[in-house]
């Protein structure tokens, strides 16, 4: 018990604190941590990460924030007076993805084939595609982890805009960022087909 | 000015009514609001105001707004007020589309309300509810101080600066889009080699928006555009395009589902008096999709085209296939048949016509080579003895030559025979300029590429095209014989990217080449 205590004691958690009282440190996911008699509100700026740590009684002593600090869905439930449901969003590290983009073999020759997103309010030669074959082509972009990123594909212009299987305009591909996902998307027609 | 007057009257046709969706609409500012368009979301420091559409003010010391999801987190000694009734929490979580809000106490837990401000209940503790998430303020896209937030749709900033896009200047007042809607997205502007827009102005049914262009063989050019959204997925799109060396140009362009197979398009054009509209429907049924085709120009020229295609569908081994079939009129004034002496005035052409297309599979051979083959047909017969045949074939392969460096080549024919039975050399005079045309033409187009990609941060493609068409005459017929062209897209920061294309022309337009290019700047 003693040695849990002193462990306990050394680790911190880096948590994001909604509000702090005398009584408790509301932080992202709902939950509230019971606040050691050494501990205060001083170091508390609500929506800004801290680290905490926990003192014999397992109550959180709010601090600096500390990179090397644990994650708070690691804290000890007995630390909570209220225990979140739900922990925080992941921080958002950079992380590459591939978009896959297959085109109908009656693609004109020598298209090119562009993405079009929602960051340039769909400018529709936004980002050039490298082909892979005839049919394929593909494009990697750096996306936060977590991330999104809306998009259609054209063949530069608006006019050729792509088109579903029935001749609509189809709503945009909304892609999140994945550490090495690949997203195949498969054109079925374009504006311009006769 | 009629034509003009009848492509205002179709675009109403198209479009109406327009009623529009009704998104809340909320404003949020304080000391700090940073925006992340990768996760969607708003976070604001240093003390933090709402004001919501309904008469909601909410204060707090900072707040973290999910744009996706239309929810939000205002933490620190928070506080909701309406009219007379206040409501103090630790932190509250807004839920827009659920119309509910949760009051979190470090003493008391979590209770419920809605926007009337009744009472609140003890709530189920709903943890996801107050997620805000540790983002780092040094990754905001956006820094300002005031955000204007139409749900679903756009968030407006005023002023904005760019911290981490390298090179992009402050402006008082910037418009970010995230609408799903075609709308949104929807441009009546032309092509250009470069096309930057900035978004002026939102509400749940109209964006306005100014275009920085660039006008190959034109120069600087500045578009104004206004969309008009409304129900099914419908839109309206006008655009002026304002270049300072050339006559001003127009369009308009609008679209409309119909049901859940069909559709509803307008497309017009005004460009140094020359006045163009298309209205085209198309229409799914089973596996065809048909398409019905009207238009309509200045010079006295209208047409008429009724086409019905299969999708596109497997033979055997891998082989896809499509045909159609169409049917429709031609109409000039001055005559639709090809201009030569003695050739009879013919102001109305009846076509019907078939074309077959087929495609092999992707084949993939030795030494990380792949081909792919096309072939196309098509006949159409006219009601003035003619017929038109056309027949196309293309050939594409490539080879990686590691794992960075791919070689494309291809080559594509194309032949055309224009045939007028027992009238060929009336139509086709071979003292005719400024060519001799006999009505029979081919196209033959040889291309040679090398691609380089390095991750997502560099790629080069170096290009050839030799094109052997006949006839292949400056202005009149054909493609220029030879093309360079470049491609280029590079990094420099994390955060931004640019495109560049560069390609010359040799040997055309009496010129010992024409240049051309393409820019743009992406995320």
């Amino acid at each position: 018990m003693i040695v849990a205590a002193i462990i306990a004691a050394a680790l911190s958690y880096r948590v994001v604190p909604l509000a702090c009282t005398a009584n408790g440190l509301a932080i992202s996911g709902g939950g509230v941590l019971r606040i050691s008699a050494q501990g205060s509100c001083a170091a508390v700026v609500p929506g800004r990460a801290i680290s905490v740590t926990l003192d014999d009684e397992g109550r959180v002593i709010p601090e600096k924030l500390d990179p090397a600090a644990h994650p708070a869905s690691e804290l000890p439930k007995t630390a909570f007076s209220i225990v979140p449901t739900s922990s925080a969003a992941p921080i958002g590290n950079a992380v590459t993805i591939t978009i896959v983009v297959t085109i109908p073999p009656s693609t004109p020759t020598g298209s090119d084939i562009y993405l079009s997103t929602e960051r340039s309010s769909y400018n529709p030669a936004e980002i050039r595609m490298d082909q892979v074959d005839a049919r394929r082509y593909r494009l990697q972009l750096p996306l936060q982890e977590g991330g999104r990123l809306a998009f259609r594909v054209t063949r530069g212009s608006f006019p050729t805009i792509e088109r579903d299987a029935k001749g609509r305009l189809p709503p945009p591909h909304i892609v999140t960022g994945q550490a090495g996902a690949i997203y195949n998307i498969t054109v079925e027609a374009w504006s311009d087909d006769t | 000015m009629r034509l003009r007057a009848l492509v205002a009257v179709l675009a109403l046709v198209v479009l109406w009514p327009v009623p529009g969706e009704a998104k809340p609409v909320g404003e949020i500012a304080g000391g700090s609001v940073l925006f992340f368009n990768d996760s969607l979301s708003i976070l604001v420091r240093n003390g933090v105001t709402v004001h919501l559409a309904a008469g909601l003010v909410i204060t707090g010391a900072a707040a973290y707004v999910d744009l996706r999801a239309d929810t939000a987190v205002i933490a620190g000694d928070a506080q909701i007020s309406r009219g007379p009734v206040t409501l103090h929490a630790d932190a509250l979580a807004l839920d827009l589309r659920a119309r509910k809000i949760d009051l979190l106490h470090t003493e008391g837990g979590i209770a419920r309300t809605d926007a009337t401000l009744a009472q609140p209940q003890a709530a189920p503790e709903d943890g996801d509810a107050f997620v805000f998430p540790d983002l780092l303020d040094r990754r905001a896209y956006i820094r300002s101080r005031r955000a204007e937030i139409v749900s679903r749709t756009s968030v407006r900033f005023r002023p904005a600066t760019f911290p981490t896009t390298a090179g992009a200047p402050p402006v008082p007042m910037y418009l970010y889009t995230f609408a799903a809607g075609n709308g949104y997205a929807a441009t009546a502007l032309a092509p250009a080699a470069f096309d930057q827009p900035y978004g002026v102005y939102s509400t749940p049914n109209e964006l306005t928006a100014l275009h920085l262009r660039y006008l190959n063989g034109i120069g600087p050019s500045l578009g104004i555009e206004q969309n008009l959204i409304g129900s099914a997925d419908g839109y309206i799109a006008g655009a002026v395009d304002v270049p300072a060396h050339a006559a001003v140009a127009e369009g308009l362009n609008g679209y409309r589902q119909l049901g859940q197979n069909g559709t509803v398009s307008l497309a017009g054009s005004a460009d140094d008096g020359y006045h163009a509209a298309t209205l085209g429907f198309t229409q799914a049924v089973g596996t065809l999709v048909s398409r019905l085709n009207y238009g309509i120009s200045n010079g006295g020229y209208s047409s008429a085209i009724f086409s019905m295609r299969t999708r596109d569908r497997e033979l055997f081994s891998g082989i896809t296939w499509h045909t159609s079939v169409n049917f429709g009129f031609n109409a000039l004034d001055s005559g639709v048949l090809p201009l030569a002496p003695n050739t009879p005035l013919v102001r109305t052409l009846w076509q019907h016509g078939i074309e077959v297309f087929a495609a092999s599979p992707l084949i993939h051979g030795p030494l990380r080579t792949t081909l792919s083959a096309t072939v196309d047909g098509s006949r159409t017969d006219y009601s003035y003895p003619q017929h038109l045949n056309t027949l196309e074939t293309d050939l594409t392969g490539s080879r990686r030559l590691s794992r960075t460096m791919t070689l494309f080549f291809g080559y594509d024919a194309r032949w055309t025979a224009d045939i007028f039975p027992n009238n060929q050399l009336l139509f086709f005079p071979p003292s005719v300029e400024p060519y001799p045309y006999d009505g029979y033409t081919t196209a033959r187009l040889a291309n040679l590429d090398l691609q380089y990609v390095q991750g997502p941060y560099t790629s080069v493609r170096l290009s050839y095209r030799r094109a052997d068409d006949f006839p292949q005459v400056n202005y009149f017929a054909g493609r220029p014989p030879n093309e360079v062209r470049a491609d280029l897209r590079v990094r420099p920061f994390p955060n931004i990217g640019i495109s560049f294309g560069r390609s010359y022309d040799f040997g055309w337009y009496g010129s010992r080449w024409v240049p051309g290019w393409s820019f743009s700047v992406f995320q």
